[in-house]
């Protein structure tokens, strides 16, 4: 027979059924339509890809031109899909771990629809062309009243449960998600006034633009993406995190120093050097909270490596953890001026947020889904070999789009700082990479539809009520 | 017998209780939430973390000329340097400074000087390119517009004035032109330039092919 | 309250100074930025009107920028001046009455910052518009043939319309294409700025 289980374990395991089902709607809502938003994100990103090398694709529909299917592409995967499954995953990570029911459980639901569609609002008037023409900001303005609605009740929803946690001691992540839910409303907030009304003059609007559109990465999907890591590792593998010390100094040096890296979109720009130089600095400084979540996350792994394995939760966080270390370097040695000379105003930049966002967040995310989905609807994953098709196809097409437009990028910015090489001479060279990038796009689109896939299959209960969890590979002796 | 980690502790109960109502599954798989460990920050940590902050603040004190608003580039970041610091442009070669100059050529004349058949006219093996350079000048300074014949077909498109360019730009683009493509005629000179430009006093008009034959004319 | 103030003020705190350092502050800096006065009384940088105006709207509503910037690096700092695409770097003034701004990031397509200068032709513009590989032979620009309507009866043709150069018709540029025009024509920084001598 089984021993008794400890007292305070009793009572966490029946606390954690009432905290699933106090989340069940809100967070199922929220995860799915993330992903109806990564499948029409995924569309559009493939239509503007194939435009890239084949302008004359579907070249005649003026709201299909490239100028707006691409900011379409950034918007719906931003706004849509990374902010919609983040919103849920930060209420369900704040709930479990504040050990507290989802407060608002009334209005919450309602925050999906608005939310849902602002997005589709803001997604038909960039096709039609009411774009604001501010990278990160592109949807019309009114989108900011709905979106900053749902953003308030999820701000008082998280605040709640932080003001309400039952444990004595803050965990790192919920730090990291009480940051994420106070900072990004007032980022965009401040982001719309001061990029598009004249609240700043002239090539402040630039400052103002690029200090928000870094901190949508900085200061809203990090956060999210790492608190998930610092759930999941620890969870999966049963061990605590390696040092609480070195967890905090990670979340305040990366609160201090993330949102002063914007301005290294401007390198070389129309603005005073000192501007440029702090953000270099800002962004210099991002090696130390990005070094220690590293040394934090792998000391805690270290002996546990095999349960990449079996988790598919683990496998994605995994991949996404080592990729925000890396996305972090690589950020950090662009900012210098040396490399930013070449590589500014290139397909590297492009190769360099799509590791960002999707090696890392979108990884993350998709991690988290795999854990969280679940146990919210009692039934288990129909298909395990789903989930592989998914990992690989989703981890080799990210792989392929980051080496080919890295390398095609730094090419195109070393022969455009040639003088006697003829522009078009440029275009000729990146085509092929071009085509790379869109074989990749088509990998990534192939695992977007197989996890879409079985969030379908989960929702409609099709798969079985599963004793144990899904895994890859059956463990040991189990 | 070594101590059950918690992950075989999960595992344990599960076979062992066989007859649980599948409601509890969810939550029996799983680990209890997880904790936070309590090892000390490595010193070698930190000294590189000191030594990088030491780093920014030089870099910042170094490349932020004085924190002044009218301080853009490179040269004047420097604390102290000022607007005094900008740099003086060293000479090119002509043919060196032709070829760049003439990217603002290629997006008619195409960049192996072919141009664009029956719209814009190629530079290549062209009558008017070999021909005399006074012509050329006279249509890089003022631009030229209505037909023209070049090597047997007729265009009619607007060439642009480049006036705002300098005697050497004007002179080393001819120069390179005259000179590339298979072409083969003499440099031009930047005092041909400032003659011309001179002459032409205020010109503004573009200039016709007509108009051109008169001024060559001795 | 369980510390949870003092945290929340901890967190904002960052983000308020980030703000300020990077945008109130420079702000502030630019205060006093104004049009500047050449020797012939011209003021620059001019504000667009009419026309170019509604070109620039234009420009924004079809996303050039996703593919062309509108600044020019200093010298020795990547080949912007080597290549042509302006005689001075650009400045903080250049872009005064700019809203929103078209900075951009990325140049899959050249520089556009004195596009106007470097190529101030109608036909040349139009004709790119409607088909860029007619004047750039391998260019991956999106063509625009939905802002031009094609003329193939030759006793029809006004006079606002571009012979094709392969003699397949004329295209006649509508009102948004010309108001493109109009605003690329005066992408033009060739004024000089006390703070940005040539």
């Amino acid at each position: 027979m089984a021993a008794p289980l400890p007292e305070p374990a009793v009572n966490d395991r029946v606390s954690r059924i009432q905290i699933d089902r106090s989340c069940r709607q809100t967070v199922v809502w929220y995860m799915a339509s993330a992903v109806f938003w990564l499948l029409a994100g995924s569309v559009l990103a493939l239509v503007a890809s194939v435009k890239m090398h084949a302008p004359g694709f579907l070249a005649d529909a003026e709201w299909l031109t490239f100028g707006r299917v691409r900011p379409a592409h950034l918007s719906t995967m931003i706004y849509g899909w990374g902010s919609m499954a983040g919103v849920g995953v930060l209420l369900w990570l704040q709930a479990r771990l504040s050990r507290v029911r989802l407060p608002l459980r009334l209005l919450l639901p309602v925050t999906v629809v608005i939310w849902n569609l602002a997005v589709l609002y803001g997604t038909v008037r960039i096709l039609q062309g009411a774009s604001t023409g501010i990278e990160w900001l592109e949807f019309p303005v009114e989108v900011l009243a709905f979106i900053g609605f749902c953003m308030g009740v999820i701000i008082v929803a998280s605040v709640l449960m932080f003001v309400r946690r039952q444990v004595k001691h803050t965990y790192v992540s919920q730090w990291y998600l009480f940051g994420a839910v106070l900072w990004f409303p007032f980022l965009y907030v401040l982001g719309v006034i001061l990029s598009e009304t004249d609240a700043a003059r002239g090539v402040a609007k630039a400052a103002a633009n690029w200090w928000f559109a870094h901190n949508v990465l900085g200061l809203w999907f990090t956060p999210i993406g790492l608190a998930t890591a610092y759930y999941m590792i620890p969870k999966v593998i049963g061990r605590p995190v390696h040092s609480y010390h070195l967890s905090l100094l990670g979340f305040w040096t990366l609160a201090i120093f993330y949102n002063w890296a914007g301005t290294h979109h401007l390198i070389g720009g129309p603005l005073p050097a000192w501007l440029v130089t702090v953000g270099i600095v800002g962004s210099m400084m991002m090696f130390i909270p990005v070094i220690t979540v590293a040394v934090n996350h792998h000391l805690t792994m270290v002996g546990h490596f095999h349960h990449l394995r079996t988790s598919p939760t683990l496998r994605f966080v995994v991949f996404a953890a080592m990729s925000y270390t890396a996305v972090s370097f690589q950020g950090s040695l662009t900012s210098l001026r040396a490399v930013n000379e070449v590589s500014h105003f290139t397909h590297y930049t492009i190769a360099h947020a799509h590791l960002g966002v999707y090696a890392f967040f979108s990884m993350m995310m998709f991690g988290a889904a795999y854990y969280i989905l679940p146990r919210l609807m009692n039934v288990e994953w129909h298909s395990a070999r789903w989930i592989r098709v998914h990992f690989w196809t989703t981890a080799l097409g990210i792989a392929l789009y980051w080496v080919g437009l890295t390398w095609a990028g730094w090419q195109q910015g070393r022969l455009m700082n040639d003088p006697n090489i003829p522009f078009l001479a440029i275009v000729e060279y990146t085509k092929p990479w071009l085509h790379s990038r869109s074989v990749a796009g088509v990998l990534m689109a192939a695992g977007h539809v197989s996890f879409a896939w079985l969030v379908w299959n989960l929702i409609r209960q099709r798969g079985a009520a599963l004793i144990g969890p899904t895994l890859l590979k059956r463990r040991k002796g189990a | 017998m070594s101590e059950e980690t918690p992950r075989q502790r999960i595992d344990r109960e599960e076979s062992a209780t066989p007859g649980v109502v599948p409601m509890h599954h969810p939550i029996m798989r799983e680990l209890d939430e997880p904790t936070d460990g309590f090892e000390p920050t490595p010193v070698w940590l930190m000294l590189i973390y000191f030594a990088l902050i030491g780093w920014g603040g030089w870099y910042l004190a170094m490349n932020s000329g004085d924190f002044q608003v009218g301080v853009l580039t490179d040269e004047m970041m420097r604390p102290g340097a000022g607007l005094a610091a900008r740099p003086e442009p060293a000479p090119v070669d002509p043919m060196v400074l032709g070829r760049r100059i003439y990217n603002n050529c290629v997006t008619c004349h195409q960049a192996d000087g072919e141009g664009v058949e029956g719209a814009f006219p190629p530079l290549a093996q062209s009558e008017w390119m070999l021909g005399d350079e006074e012509t050329l000048v006279r249509i890089l300074l003022h631009g030229a517009q209505g037909p023209m014949v070049v090597l047997g077909n007729t265009y009619d498109s607007e060439m642009p004035a480049w006036g705002q360019l300098k005697d050497e730009q004007i002179a080393a683009v001819l120069t390179y032109t005259r000179a590339s493509f298979g072409n083969n005629a003499p440099a031009v000179a930047p005092e041909t330039v400032a003659r011309i430009r001179e002459a032409a006093g205020r010109r503004t008009q573009p200039w016709t092919a007509a108009e051109l034959r008169a001024a060559a004319a001795p | 309250m369980n510390r949870s103030v003092t945290i929340a003020l901890g967190i904002m705190l960052t983000v308020v100074l980030s703000m300020a350092g990077l945008v109130l502050i420079p702000n502030w800096q630019f205060r006093e930025m104004e049009q500047h006065k050449d020797d012939d009384g011209n003021l620059w940088p001019v504000r667009l009107e009419g026309a170019e105006a509604l070109g620039r709207a234009e420009y924004v509503s079809l996303g050039c920028i996703y593919c062309h910037t509108q600044q020019v690096r200093p010298a020795g700092f990547g080949a912007d001046i080597d290549r042509g695409w302006g005689m001075r770097r650009t400045v903080p003034r250049d872009y005064l009455f700019d809203k929103p701004h078209q900075l951009g990031t990325m140049r899959t397509g050249p520089d556009l910052a004195n596009a106007g200068a470097r190529q101030p032709s109608r036909d040349w513009h139009l004709l790119h518009l409607y088909d860029p590989v007619i004047t750039s032979p391998g260019s991956t620009m999106p063509p625009h043939r939905f802002l031009f309507e094609k003329i193939t009866v030759p006793d029809r043709v006004p006079e606002r319309a571009i012979r094709l150069p392969d003699n397949s018709g004329w295209i006649l540029p509508t009102s948004r294409a010309e108001h493109l025009y109009a605003y690329l024509r005066s992408l033009d920084k060739s004024y000089e700025l006390p703070e940005a001598p040539q």
